[in-house]
Order: structure tokens, then sequence, then C-alpha cells
């Protein structure tokens, strides 16, 4: 977990914007596989907080041994057939990248597949389309499995980083505003993902040290207490301890609420039988 | 060993069909999921078994039969495939595909395929089974279903050397199921089956093909010269005692056998683990012989039951008989 006072500046490859960068941490969005290599060796270890790539599928992946220790997240649409990602299992399984796909029925099913053959999978909870019951099921099998299979995230994330009974896990998808600033290729920084693509700018790269980000932290943290404000709403939903008040703009109570609660109950057992030495 | 139907699509309409009342009860159009398998999976491992052995309908059928294969693999365990051998071209390219990119495949992937008689078959049929023989011949076990008094085995000796299948035979007697009208050998043609099947004994040993008894052949049908004889074909001991197997069905129902699947079924997601479930099952069987003794009369004082030497016939045939005490007698064991 990234503490309240560090800023992350997720941003695309090149090496101008890498060099504006200075001395920041930053994930770097690949625009295709290939530039891993170069990325690593332009981001020093200490600095790099993750690697994003975007790539249609799984069964498309094929990862480099020299890439084995490097912080990969891949953004997929879907995990594609099993027998495809065959011939690469033993280097998705040896890697430490992760496998995002949206949390569609079919690619929640594929997490559960590929989380049971050793392969670290997370499943993108925002968009449209998401299988709330399916995502339940999953959870369950996620923290009552008997079997070892690697955890899925956000699971893991949450369990991990349940204190004083919250966690907010859009920190996992670079999306926790206030810590993850985002930039276009020309160098503008924006304050989340849809900013950006919106183009609502802060500033920018190059004059970086004139921003207050520390304040734009601050109300961001602010912002974030909002719902938590009005007895309506999220405040008096039980999903507010996980769910990072997504659809708190509706301020209605919302689809993820069921499964938002039985995750939060589910990081609240987890950390009691992990207490209790269970 | 459980068995999971992957599909209850077959291909075939065998007379003698074991899964026939499964067959009845619904259209066929359910497979099992991948969170099923996941489950069984997960469920089998932590009860220390092994081995996958994939039935249908025909298997191969399932949508994701190769990628089933290959998870299978991956997780370690062996996996049998009761096939007919008769699937499509994709099926059996994404075969290929399983034995050139896994490499413990070549060594825990087996088919068992259920034979018939060619003489007896569609030509079409034939065909394709030869087919998928001629490629996957080094991984196919033999299987013979024995539902006639006048069956014949001389294609399987010649298949095994043609193709160069495995050298052993699985042989089945046909069983009835219960409140099904399948074809079955009757109790009283049974010693006539045993000395036409160890008519064949001299070509089994000719060729080194070892016959393997499936369960439900009662040893006193066998007369001492017999059993000797049946002991070096068998290459040791046979067995005439029932192996308990647990059927599962696409929609995770579970039974004793496919002859006992009218009675007693239960969701795996009732039990706890597999021992409690296997437990469960061979319970049940036990309590049709207890109840029953066995398929004759004699069965009830015989010293080999007793010695757990014979299982005194498959139970199929004493539920029929239970079955007919009272209509509702067979589901209170």
């Amino acid at each position: 977990m990234t503490d309240n006072t560090k800023q992350i500046f997720v941003v695309p490859f090149s090496e101008d914007i890498i060099r504006k960068a200075g001395g920041r941490t930053l994930a770097v969005r690949a625009g295709d596989p290939g530039d891993i290599g170069r990325i690593a060796a332009a981001v020093s270890a200490d600095r790099l907080h993750c690697i994003e790539v975007a790539a249609d599928s799984l069964s498309g992946v094929r990862l480099e041994k020299e890439w084995r220790r490097l912080p990969l997240v891949f953004r997929l649409k879907s995990a594609g057939r099993l027998l495809d990602c065959i011939p690469a299992l033993e280097d998705l399984r040896d890697s430490a990248a992760r496998f995002y796909l949206p949390a569609t029925g079919e690619n929640i099913t594929a997490a559960r597949v590929l989380s049971s053959l050793m392969v670290k999978t997370g499943l993108i909870l925002d968009g449209d389309g998401a299988d709330w019951d399916a995502m339940e099921d999953l959870l369950v099998y996620d923290s009552c499995g008997k079997v070892a299979h690697t955890s899925v995230e956000p699971f893991l994330y949450v369990y991990t980083e349940y204190k004083n009974l919250q966690a907010d896990y859009n920190e996992l998808y670079l999306e926790k505003e206030g810590t993850f600033f985002h930039c276009d290729e020309s160098g503008n920084i924006a304050l989340s993902r849809a900013a950006l693509g919106k183009g609502e700018f802060i500033g920018t790269l190059d004059k970086a040290d004139t921003i207050d980000f520390a304040g734009f932290s601050l109300s961001a943290r602010e912002k974030r207490r909002g719902p938590l404000l009005k007895f309506e709403g999220c405040s008096l939903c039980p999903a507010w301890r996980v769910c990072g008040f997504k659809k708190s703009e509706n301020n209605k109570l919302c689809a993820m609420k069921q499964f938002m609660t039985a995750l939060a109950d589910a990081a609240d057992q987890v950390n009691k039988n992990a207490h209790n030495n269970i | 060993m459980p068995n999971i139907l992957l599909t209850q699509k077959c291909v075939r309409s065998c007379p003698y069909c074991f899964a026939k009342k499964q067959m009845n009860e619904n259209d066929g159009g359910e497979v099992i999921k991948w969170e099923d398998l996941v489950y069984l999976a997960d469920m089998f491992a932590q009860g220390g078994c092994r081995e996958m052995r994939f039935l249908g309908g025909e298997p191969t059928l399932h949508p994701q039969f190769a990628d089933f294969l290959a998870y299978s693999l991956t997780r370690d365990f062996s996996v049998t495939v009761f096939s007919s051998g008769i699937m499509s071209d994709k099926v059996k390219e994404d075969i290929r595909r399983v034995y050139k990119t896994i490499p413990q495949a070549a060594k825990n992937v087996s088919f068992l395929c259920n034979l018939n008689d060619p003489e007896l078959s569609p030509p079409a049929e034939n065909k394709r089974v030869e087919e998928f023989l001629e490629e996957f011949g080094a991984w196919v076990i033999p299987g013979f279903n024995i539902y006639r008094k006048d069956f014949s085995l001389d294609f399987l000796f010649r298949y095994i050397n043609r193709y160069g299948l495995k050298r052993s035979v699985r042989l089945g007697l046909t069983h009835p199921i219960l409140r099904e009208n399948n074809s079955f050998i009757a109790i009283p043609d049974m010693k006539g089956i045993v000395d036409r099947l160890l008519g064949y004994l001299p070509q089994f040993m000719q060729y080194d093909v070892t016959p393997t008894l499936d369960c439900g052949f009662p040893m006193c049908l066998f007369s001492d010269e017999q059993l000797g004889q049946l002991y070096k074909a068998t290459k040791g001991a046979p067995k005439f005692t029932c192996g308990s197997p647990v059927d599962i069905g696409p929609d995770m129902t579970a039974w004793a056998c496919f002859p006992l699947s009218a009675t007693h079924r239960k969701s795996v997601y009732e039990f706890d683990d597999y021992q409690k479930m296997t437990a469960y099952f061979n319970s049940f069987a036990a309590g049709i012989r207890q109840e029953a003794g066995g398929i004759f009369k004699e069965c009830d004082s015989c010293s080999w039951r007793k010695n757990g030497l014979c299982g005194g016939g498959c139970a199929a045939h004493m539920l029929k008989e239970i079955d007919k005490e009272g209509g509702v007698r067979a589901f209170k064991i």
C-alpha cells in the first residue's frame, strides 16, 4: 500500500517523458509488450511502481525470462483459450506479472481457472457488465478454498490492506485520486484516468515542481470522506469499507453493494483467522 | 475412482447403454462447467485422488474437452477418457496439440475406447473409429461390453495388432439399470458367456493381450481349471469384486455407478470432502449386498463372498430383485 503523502505518476512510455519526470515514482504504460525491456532499462527499479501493458488476450502474451521480476500489470480484454496459454504457462506462473481482466462472467471463470493453475490474476470491477453474483462466488472460492491457488485481485489487496476495518482497492488499479496522477504523451497531468481522457489538466510534468501535489492529495482524501458525511446512500451501506465510493455519485444503493459487503466480511474473517492462527 | 460425465450427449445408441437413464432424463444439452471442474479437481487433489476419468455420453463432444484435458494434466492429474473414438477433426486436432504441448500427456492420458463389433455397427461409424485408432492407437485401451450371448472378440485382436493399441482389454458384462429397459446379460446366461469368453484365452495368450474383467463377474461361474487359466492370462489374480466407482453428472449430481443410478443420488456439494463422498456410495453398495447377498441363492452362504474374494455379481441385479418386492424398498437401503 502506498502512503498518503506519496505521489505516483502514471505515464506513457517515451524517453522524453521519463526524463521530464525526473526522480519521481512512475507507473509506465507500455503501448506494446516490446517496450517492456526498454522501460526497465530507462526507469530504475526503486522508482518503478509498475509497467502497465495493454493486450487483447492472455493467450497472446509471451514473457521473456529477464522480465520475471518486473512488476508487470497486464490489462487484457479476455483470457482466450486455455489450450493456447499452455505453451507459456510456466513463464506466466514464474513471473511477478499479474493479469487483469474485465469482471464479466466469462472472465471471472477464467480468473478462477488461472488462479487454480497458480497464475496471478485480477478482475477490473468498474467496467460495464460486471457479474456481481459470479464475483461473490469467486470470492468464496478465493477465501475459503482448501487447495493452494493464487489469490485473485482485488481480493488479496483487500485482505492484506484491510486495516482499521477499511481498504480502498482503487489503488490497485492506479485509480486512487491524490496518489496517482495521470500524464499524457505531451506531459500534461490530470487527477484521474477519466480527467485525462477529458483533457482536464492541472499542469505539466516539466513544471511539476510548481504544482501542490500534497494539496491535491489532501482534497482527494476529503472528497473520499464526503459520502460518509451525509445520512443517506453510501453512509448507510456496509459496503463502504471497501468499495471506495465508486458509485457514490448516484447516491443510491448500487449493484456492487452485496458483493462489496461480502468482500469486506471476507477480509474481516481472513484477518481474524490470521490473528487466531487458523 | 470417480467418473466425471462431461456431457450427456452421445454419437452412438448402443442397446446396452449404461447411461441410458441419464440420457433419457434430459435432452443431453447440459455440459459440465469450468467452475465445477475446478471444484472437482480441488476436491480430488485434497482427497489424494490423482486421476480424472472423463465420461459421457461422448466426452469429446464437450465444447471445452481439450481445454479440460490440458487443465487436468497441468494440475498433475492423469486422465482416462472413455470415448467411442468418434469425434470431429477439430477435436482430434486439439488432442494432437495437447500431446504436443504438454510433455506429460504421453504418459498420463489414455483413451478407454469401448469398441463395438464392426460386423454389427454401421460402416460409417467403423470408419471413424478406425481413423481414430490409426492415429491415437498407442494411447488406446480397448474395451468391450458383452451384451449378446453370441459375441465375438476376433475384431479386438485385429484392432490391437493393426493399430498398436495397448495390450490390455477391459471386458465388461452389461447389467440391468433399475427401471430402464436396456439390453443386458441375464443371470442364467452368464455361465455360457464365461465359457465363450474363456474360449478366447488362447488368443489372449498368443497375442500377449491381458484381459481385464470389469465388475460383476461372479467367481463361481469359473471352474477351478478356468480360474487357473485366467490367472495366467491376467498375469495375476483376477478380481471378482466391485470397485464401487462414483459417477458425477454434468449438474454435479453424484450416484454410485450407472446401473445403480436410479437411487441414492446426491449433489457433490453435499459432501465435505472426497472421502465422505466415496464412503457414502460405498456404504450404499455394501447395503445392497448385505440385504441381498448376491445374485445367486448360494451367495448367502458362500465363503468366497464372506472372505471378500467375490462380490456376488453386480448389485444392479440385486437391486432389481429388491425393487420387485416393493417400489420404495430399493430407495430405503
